[in-house]
């Protein structure tokens, strides 16, 4: 009768198991572990040749950025960040030293930047009147400007507007003309109706006359030409 | 409703009023009237000293009566197509502009140099227009598509009058 060699094998098997547990379970790793150097056995690892064989951005690819991201707390990391310190610590002037100024002004559109600004708002802005009394450019013009010539062509000017003024007043109430009317030909006045409106030209009044300053602007120089006249005439 | 600061600045390109153009235009044929004149009275002597002859031109009134309108049309059709003003109206701050406000073009100051005397001589009813339209535009400005506008600046003119506010006091220290 010929032997099972599986059955043998089967044997050695369950035999080699049992042995294996018992071996297993009478060793005391803890005591082991206690004997082993842990620190020598590091000394002995090649770190750098471990580091060597790891694939750097094979690891990064598979980290998720975002996730990291977004587990991070940003405005906790800021308030701890101590940005006057940072500031103490920055060259402002360095900073300044190295920035090419004329190259930025080069690179800088003057003219796009002038059509930007709004330079009738700006003169508007201006007060003629105190910068004639703050400077010496009431004198200056003065000096270069006036002449009997002048003066008395304003003074000519100034009347003439105030009477046709006066006229078209008349006219547009008379013909009751209501709502804005055109000041003058577009191309020379954009709004419509500024100063021709028969509300502006109605009767004079303490009203209108704040309402239409070019109105009084004219009147101002012809009233202002008479207070002149009779200044002189009474001194 | 305050008005734009814009326009309250000057009165430049707001249409001119009548009594502004009537003076203007009263100026204008003075100014011509006297150049007229001299410019006669030119002739007169340099033909009495070439050909010894004088002129009497009170004897030729049909020829003085075309000299003198050719001249007045000379001198207004000239000047407007120049600048688009004329001596009286530079004089009042006027000038003579496209109805849209562009400078005027020589042909039409041409044909309002022509329709002028129209205006005047249909018993100035194309002068009208001035006094009631809101453009104050006659037949002569309708027929060139013209318009009269302001052309002195009142904002210089204010500051020309506070430059002499704040030079009077100087001068009463210095004195």
């Amino acid at each position: 009768m010929a032997s099972n060699p599986r059955g043998v094998d089967r044997i050695a098997q369950s035999i080699a198991e049992q042995v294996v547990g018992r071996i297993v379970e009478a060793i005391d790793v803890d005591a082991i572990v206690s004997k082993i150097d842990v620190n020598k056995l590091v000394n002995r690892i090649d770190v750098d040749q471990i580091i060597d064989r790891v694939d750097v951005d094979k690891v990064i690819d598979r980290v998720d950025v975002d996730k990291v991201i977004d587990r991070v707390d940003v405005d906790k990391v800021v308030s701890r960040v101590d940005v006057s310190d940072i500031i103490d610590r920055v060259s402002v002037q360095s900073i300044i030293d190295r920035v090419d100024v004329d190259a930025i002004v080069e690179r800088i559109d003057v003219n796009a930047l002038m059509e930007k600004v709004d330079v009738a708002a700006l003169v508007n802005r201006i007060d003629v009147d105190a910068l004639m009394e703050q400077t010496e450019l009431g004198s200056i013009i003065a000096r270069s400007t006036t002449g009997a010539l002048t003066e008395g062509m304003d003074l000519v000017r100034s009347q003439g507007v105030g009477l046709d003024d006066f006229v078209n007043r008349w006219v547009n109430r008379v013909l009751r003309r209501k709502g804005a009317l055109p000041a003058g030909p577009p191309l020379l006045t954009p709004v419509v109706g500024a100063l021709s409106s028969p509300a502006a030209q109605s009767a004079p009044s303490e009203d209108t006359a704040t309402e239409v300053p070019a109105t009084t602007e004219a009147s101002k120089v012809a009233s202002t030409a008479d207070d002149q006249a009779s200044a002189s005439s009474s001194s | 409703m305050r008005s734009n600061p814009t326009t309250s600045i000057s009165r430049q390109g707001n249409y001119a009023g009548a009594i502004s153009r009537l003076v203007a235009f009263a100026a204008d044929i003075g100014a011509a009237w006297v150049a007229l004149l001299i410019i006669s009275a030119a002739i007169t002597a340099a033909v009495s000293l070439i050909a010894g002859k004088t002129i009497h031109l009170q004897h030729l009134q049909f020829v003085a009566l075309i000299v003198s309108s050719l001249w007045y049309l000379i001198y207004f059709g000239y000047q407007w197509s120049l600048s688009g003003k004329t001596l009286g109206m530079a004089l009042f701050g006027l000038k003579v502009v496209t109805a849209d406000g562009a400078p005027i073009r020589p042909r039409q100051a041409f044909v309002r140099t022509i329709t002028l005397p129209i205006s005047i001589f249909v018993f100035g009813l194309g002068l009208f227009g001035i006094v009631l339209r809101v453009d104050h535009r006659g037949w002569h400005d309708r027929f060139a598509k013209t318009c009269v506008v302001y052309d002195w600046d009142a904002r210089a003119a204010r500051m020309r009058w506070l430059a002499r506010q704040h030079e009077v006091p100087e001068v009463r220290e210095s004195h």
